[in-house]
């Protein structure tokens, strides 16, 4: 097995992580073996485009499927095995274990509670105190994640709220039974890119300040190198690559974290286009028998299409890749 | 808030005139002219002539509407043509009546069938879904005079439990348990459909709800079942609350059926009677004040939805 932090336990495992959902009368095979560790007050950004089963990784490590989904492997926080969580365990671990910042803030908070409401609903969640005292630190975390006229804003509605405003209360949520996980699902894409810059800023500074581990879950190569000490590039429900942050976007090994790479940084070919990756993402009908990738792969030889390729030890520090023919091997 | 409410009152004036034009034209819905339906055939034409300046009836068309509209508006609806008493006095003691029998039913039919929709919706596509909404579908299709004929064979003639019609004290005000085993059966015939009605909004307005993404942003917060739930009540709240108001203004119009077969002297009852007098004073002001009720209900509900929901308040 592979152990990816230095720093001894880890605060979140997972191992061979898988989620299928039903779907009419077959499977939907989304997630496929994931191993992910990540040390306490580390930050992973996971990076990949839509369908990589990114989010739905994140939403498995707080058991927020939905009842089609079937959740296989090991998830282990600071050493509780959440698979196994009874209702009041996993009551506990949400909100006060590990924190979530999602996409839409306006789609996931109730649009007719008001943001303090909202806030102090999630304090009181896990600690008995009284509405007034809760109140107070509601307040606090609003001050806390720099929204202006706080005190007004524990009266307004979500969506009376810019965008910008409505990711900062998303975060003071998420941030409200002090958790020691933040999992942020793509929390700066429907955001202006000035705005993207403010809330990472917070995010990072927050994190700094609370010592928390934070799972960044984004598509976004430029966001996720801002923020992550660590990368790993999903493809097809599967970790690919995952290594230190600057040494993944500076030297990737496996195929298509290359192409997302240049394709981000607008690389162009020999005639001067722009380089994508040719192809379509994996149809996910069917567990995968071979490399998912490889079907748009130009490195594949016969073995990818015929068996799975673990995730193994390049040899960089922490670096691991999931591919019989690594750009590190010419 | 009390912007939108001001609005939202304004906004019911022209509503109630509109209310008031047609409750008035209704006078004109009859054949020949409403003076000749009040006379034998055989009385005179000066008669006839002295009899309509006495009502009005020279007068031309809009002048007669804004005088009988001012006199409704100060509460005055003239006199009965069948017995000469005045309407508004009739009128009052009817719709006291009516809310005896129509309040117990919307208590009821709303508290039951909240219940069984939010019991549905949170059991989606089991059997306890499909057994909720069966009821809620047998509620809303047995026709209500079936139903309280059923509820008479059975109750009064099988068993003689309960009487088979008529309201125990004069002034409709339950005071023994004699006096409310009169009302146990039009209430219940009263209720189904309101309670149907309600089971089925809730019902998929709370399976909508569920489905949404805030419900997952709910439980990421670790919030108990119970806090969730109150999310859910609130958010299903104001489509269960429109379709509340309608079925309680139906209610306050008096059910002609229910009221007839349990002889319970109410609104519907009098609305009856005064079709058969062709008692034209009675007909006009019981519509009028009806849906004058009604339109007021549903601002009641309006504002009560803003009240719950902000995003209602546009």
């Amino acid at each position: 097995m592979l152990d990816f932090t230095n720093q001894g336990t880890p605060l979140l495992s997972l191992r061979d992580l898988s989620v299928r959902f039903r779907k009419g009368k077959g499977h939907v095979h989304a997630v496929n073996g994931v191993d992910l560790d990540l040390a306490p007050g580390e930050t992973v950004g996971l990076l990949g485009e839509s369908g990589s089963g990114k989010s739905i990784t994140l939403r498995s490590i707080m058991r927020l499927l939905p009842d089609s989904a079937a959740l296989g492997g090991k998830i282990s926080f600071d050493g509780q095995d959440v698979t196994q969580l009874n209702r009041r365990g996993l009551r506990s671990l949400r909100g006060a274990g590990i924190g979530m910042v999602f996409q839409e803030p306006l789609v996931a908070m109730d649009q007719t509670f008001t943001v303090g409401d909202q806030i102090v609903e999630a304090i009181r969640a896990h600690e008995t105190i009284s509405r007034g005292e809760a109140r107070k630190r509601a307040l606090e975390l609003l001050e806390l994640v720099q929204i202006p006229s706080a005190r007004r804003r524990l009266d307004s509605f979500p969506q009376e709220l810019s965008g910008g405003m409505r990711q900062r209360v998303m975060i003071a949520v998420a941030l409200a039974a002090r958790p020691r996980l933040l999992l942020a699902d793509e929390p700066t894409t429907a955001l202006d890119v000035t705005v993207q810059i403010q809330i990472l800023l917070l995010l990072r500074e927050i994190q700094r300040e609370f010592g928390m581990a934070m799972i960044f879950v984004t598509h976004d190569i430029g966001v996720a190198a801002q923020v992550s000490d660590r990368l790993a590039v999903m493809y097809g429900g599967r970790i690919v690559e995952s290594g230190p942050a600057g040494q993944l976007l500076a030297a990737p090994e496996h195929p298509y974290a290359e192409g997302l790479i240049s394709a981000a940084r607008g690389h162009r070919d020999g005639a001067g286009r722009l380089m994508g990756i040719p192809g379509r993402p994996p149809r996910l009908e069917q567990a995968p028998q071979g490399c998912s990738f490889a079907p748009r792969c130009p490195r594949a030889i016969g073995a990818c299409a015929e068996s799975l390729p673990e995730l193994v030890a390049t040899g960089r520090t922490d670096h691991a890749v999931a591919c019989y023919v690594p750009t590190s091997r010419g | 808030m009390i912007r939108y409410a001001l609005i939202r009152i304004l906004s019911a004036i022209p509503i109630l005139l509109g209310v008031s034009v047609v409750s008035f034209g209704l006078l004109f819905l009859q054949p020949g002219n409403p003076v000749e339906a009040l006379l034998p055939l055989e009385a005179s034409p000066q008669i006839a002539e002295m009899m309509k300046q006495q009502l009005g009836f020279d007068q031309p068309v809009w002048r007669q509407y804004l005088a009988w509209l001012q006199r409704t508006v100060q509460g005055d609806l003239g006199v009965s043509l069948y017995d000469g008493l005045p309407v508004a006095g009739q009128l009052g003691g009817a719709l006291f009546n009516t809310m005896v029998l129509a309040i117990p039913a919307a208590v009821l039919a709303f508290v039951l069938g909240g219940a069984l929709g939010l019991i549905a919706g949170y059991h989606r596509n089991t059997w306890i879904d499909r057994s909720a909404s069966a009821l809620a579908i047998v509620g809303v299709s047995l026709p209500q005079y079936w139903v309280a004929i059923v509820l008479v064979v059975l109750f009064s003639v099988t068993v003689n439990w309960l009487p088979a019609s008529g309201m125990a004290s004069p002034d409709g005000i339950p005071r023994s348990f004699s006096d409310l085993s009169n009302m146990v059966m039009p209430v219940l015939a009263l209720m189904l459909v309101p309670m149907g009605v309600v089971a089925r909004v809730v019902r998929a307005s709370v399976q909508d709800i569920l489905s949404q993404d805030f419900i997952a942003g709910l439980q990421a917060k670790g919030l108990a079942r119970g806090r969730i739930l109150r999310h859910v009540i609130r958010n299903a709240m104001s489509a269960a609350l429109s379709v509340m108001g309608l079925q309680f203004g139906f209610l306050i119009g008096g059910s002609i059926l229910i009221e007839v077969v349990f002889n319970w002297p109410g609104s519907g009852q009098l609305l009856n009677l005064a079709i058969f007098r062709r008692d034209i004073p009675v007909l006009q002001g019981t519509v009028v004040v009806v849906a004058g009720l009604f339109v007021l209900t549903n601002l009641a509900i309006d504002l009560a939805q803003a009240a719950i929901d902000p995003r209602m308040r546009r």
